[in-house]
């Protein structure tokens, strides 16, 4: 058995995340103790305020955990500073986020092209063929030379994944990737999901949507900073 | 193939080509305005050295009242330590101009024009050396007497003769102050045309070059010992003056000009710098999103710092393009206005490679290096709250006396009607407070900037003023020689429509040091104001024993050698 169905590609043990700010502390995560498997499609839940948006940001290394421990593919996260956490972010993980975060001035296959820019792991050559072959999964390839703003919300939000997935990475984590859509575009976001996962892509995706979070393998529910409940789906 | 990142960049530099237009503009100008000055400074330097060493520049001049001939000086040529020496005639003429007016004209007689050693006269147009009869004119005193080559101009010589006089030619004489400067031209005949004149044969003005001419005590001392020989040999001298080595004589003027200019560069470099980073500070604070995401996807501070350091190199590279042509276009246009205005030739237009060195360096390490301060305090934020709209002016407002006042907590006055979303728009004003500090310096600098120009101008005039207001006559005549203060100054009273005289005595005179050495010509003036006298009111201190100002009293009658006339 290869290592990767073994341990787990991303481990919290007793995160907590503080936040200081002029109207006191928040204590956002509350002793998190989690751990995302290989091939499974995780959806963490709850209400707006219970932590989930802090969750990504820690395990993504986009901040810092106030204590605790974490480890993306059994290296520990919480020990780097920013910059080696970003290191093994673009190598690891591809982020998508509820209002798309697309960069305004680069054309859409531009958009796509940049991770891999960053990450040096394909030559220039490469990068422009798999960043069609991307677009083209995600059914934008016509579109390659529009701005972002050309495009629809749903269109953004597939360019959003097409760009996460540039590198090839281990896991994708989503911060609420339908949040921004209607029901029907939603859906589709959740079909390219479950199509990853099934091609054995690693989703971890946060959603306060009851409904759409029932699509994945694993529900994890999340109130003030901690979790409340966990559930594995029949269909899994 | 170009990087993704390299995109972005050039995305946004022309994505905003307002923006970029104007940066790169304010940044061309800083750029412009100091290639300019550094160019024009070489090239001027260079013309004025090559003017001056082509003419064989005196160590000093020395005026006799006598006139002296070649064997005398020959004499002074064979004197220890005179390197060369050589003589004219110059003459106190008067010219009568297009408009009717009686100009005065310094006339110089020169034997043998092939044969200048000294102060060296050269053709610039027209006949050479002047035919019988005929006059050049220096270059610069053309539009001074109003007169072109092939005009005839009525001349007068103290002597009373007039006498109508062909121009025939230009001459180039930089050693003398341009014409339009201290409003004397220069005109330059053979002896004959002063026997026409009815003027005797003779010379009057000595022009000596002392051995080691480039130290300026030790010519003074050559100088000095000319002085004692012509005065021992039986001359009067009633003018001498001494050169400074190395130069012409605007060389301090044309130098001030250019510190000026030079230091109005260095503000607006410094001014284009503020602006860079101000632009650069706004373009951090409106991409900050841009640069969380750019993190999130794996981007480290490293590589996205590189991106928006080669987005300032490229404003600075395209302001230097502009900039450099420009400036050596300015600095050519600039070196020979000034080399007109100060009649000199210029040698060469090249601007010299330091400047395009110092450009460069300046357009591109300058703005970096200003630039860096807003990089890194940018890039030291988290993605998570790069991206977060919770670090919209978290921490920013609410901790000191400005935010607190600004809070509209304790504006009880306030109360009554709705004065919040004036203070809204004020706290936004205040919210990044680095900013707006910056605004501010910008702003201060660039109306400092114009200010002090206006100041510098307005000063300029009004001490002009006062110094008219000093001499408050309607025509100041310098005599010759000395005269009966009592005597001439009733016969110009006699003069209808003269309503007052007032006389000073002029004395060339030396200080003599305690340890026995001279100092330079000074002039002591010393005037015999009436406390009636309203033709010139002196402003001088009242209290004895003010250095720098000598009493002196005179019995009448008086001698003087200045009268001036209301
Ligand atoms: N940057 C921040 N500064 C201060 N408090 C924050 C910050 N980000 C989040 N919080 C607080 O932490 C808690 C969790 O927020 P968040 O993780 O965004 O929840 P969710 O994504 O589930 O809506 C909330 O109470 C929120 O107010
Ligand atoms: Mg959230």
């Amino acid at each position: 058995m290869n290592s990767s169905t073994d341990s787990p590609l991303i481990e919290l043990r007793s995160a907590v995340k503080v936040y200081e700010s002029l109207a006191g502390s928040v204590t956002a995560l509350d002793r998190i103790d989690l751990a995302v498997r290989p091939g499974e499609f995780l959806i963490v839940t709850g209400k707006s305020g219970s932590g989930k948006t802090t969750l990504v940001n820690i395990m993504t290394g986009l901040d810092r955990a106030t204590s605790g421990e974490i480890r993306v593919n059994g290296e520990p996260i919480h020990k780097y500073g920013p910059e080696r956490a970003a290191k093994v972010r673009g190598r690891t993980m591809g982020v998508v986020f509820q209002s798309f975060e697309l960069l305004p001035t680069l054309t859409v296959l531009q958009n796509v092209m940049l991770p891999m820019d960053f990450a040096k792991r394909y030559p220039i050559w490469e990068q422009r063929r798999r960043a069609m072959s991307l677009l083209e999964e995600v059914d934008i390839a016509d579109h390659a030379k529009k701005l972002p703003t050309a495009l629809s919300g749903g269109q953004q939000q597939r360019l959003a994944i097409a760009r996460a997935m540039a590198n090839d990475p281990a896991i994708l984590v989503a911060d609420e990737p339908t949040g921004s859509l209607d029901s029907a575009t939603a859906a589709v976001i959740m079909d390219i999901f479950e199509r990853l996962v099934q091609e054995r892509h690693t989703v971890f995706m946060v959603t306060h949507d009851e409904d759409i979070a029932r699509r994945g393998s694993r529900i994890i529910t999340l109130s003030d900073g901690k979790i409340i409940g966990m559930k594995e789906s029949v269909h899994a | 193939m170009l990087k993704a990142r390299w995109f972005k960049v050039i995305n946004d530099l022309f994505g905003n080509k307002t923006r970029t237009l104007l940066i790169v503009l304010s940044m061309s100008v800083g750029l412009f305005a100091v290639g300019i000055i550094l160019s024009a400074r070489t090239i001027l330097a260079d013309g004025l050295a090559e003017s001056f060493a082509a003419i064989h520049p005196s160590s000093g001049t020395v005026r006799t009242i006598q006139l002296f001939d070649e064997d005398f000086l020959e004499s002074i040529r064979k004197m220890k330590d005179v390197q060369e020496a050589d003589a004219r005639r110059n003459i106190s003429a008067r010219l009568l101009t297009k408009s009717g007016e009686w100009k005065n004209l310094t006339v110089f007689v020169i034997a043998d024009y092939d044969d200048i050693r000294v102060n060296k006269v050269t053709p610039q147009s027209g006949a050479w050396p002047p035919p019988e009869r005929e006059i050049l004119i220096e270059r610069a005193a053309m539009p001074v007497i109003e007169a072109e080559i092939g005009d005839v101009v009525l001349i007068k010589f103290p002597n009373d003769v007039e006498r109508r006089v062909r121009i025939t030619g230009a001459a180039y004489d930089p050693a003398q102050l341009p014409a339009q400067i201290d409003g004397t031209p220069y005109g330059y005949v053979t002896f004959d045309t002063l026997e026409w004149f009815g003027e005797p044969y003779g010379f009057n003005e000595l022009h000596v070059i002392a051995v080691n001419a480039q130290d300026k005590a030790w010519a003074q001392r050559v100088v000095n010992r000319v002085k004692d020989k012509v005065e021992k040999s039986g001359y009067t001298i009633p003018l001498s003056m001494i050169a400074e080595p190395g130069q012409l004589p605007m060389n301090d003027v044309l130098n001030g000009i250019l510190l000026l200019m030079g230091l109005l560069g260095v503000l607006s470099l410094f001014l284009s710098v503020f602006l860079v980073v101000n632009t650069v500070s706004a373009i951090l604070t409106q991409q900050k999103r841009q640069i969380g995401v750019m993190k999130a996807v794996g981007g480290s501070s490293a590589q996205i710092l590189g991106m928006y350091l080669v987005m300032v190199l490229a404003y600075g590279a395209l302001a230097l393009l502009i900039a450099l042509p420009l400036g050596v276009y300015g600095a050519q246009a600039l070196s020979a206005a000034l080399a007109g205005f100060f009649n000199f030739d210029l040698y060469s237009m090249e601007s010299p490679p330091e400047t395009f060195a110092v450009q460069i360096a300046i357009g591109l390490i300058l703005p970096v290096l200003a630039s860096l301060v807003p990089f890194v305090t940018s890039l030291r934020i988290s993605a998570a709250e790069a991206m977060s709209n919770y670090s919209m002016g978290r921490g920013r407002f609410g901790g000191n006396v400005i935010d607190r006042l600004l809070s509209g907590a304790n504006l009880w006055f306030a109360r009554g009607f709705s004065i919040r979303s004036v203070l809204l728009s004020i706290r936004n004003t205040f919210r990044n407070k680095g900013r707006l500090i910056l605004t501010l310096i910008t702003l201060t600098l660039g109306s400092a900037t114009f200010i002090s120009v206006f100041n510098v101008r307005a000063s300029l005039s009004s001490t002009v003023e006062d110094m008219i207001k000093w001499f408050n006559c309607d025509s100041m005549l310098a005599l010759d020689r000395s005269y009966r203060a009592d005597r001439i100054q009733s016969e110009a009273e006699s003069i209808p429509g003269v309503v007052g005289t007032d006389v000073w005595i002029q004395l060339p005179a030396r200080l003599i040091r305690d340890d026995g050495s001279e100092s330079g010509l000074i002039y002591m003036f010393a005037p015999t104001v009436h406390p009636d006298s309203l033709i010139v009111s002196p402003s001088l201190p009242k209290e004895d024993g003010l250095p720098r100002v000598m009493r002196m009293q005179w019995s009448f009658p008086l001698p003087c050698s200045w009268m001036n006339l209301r």
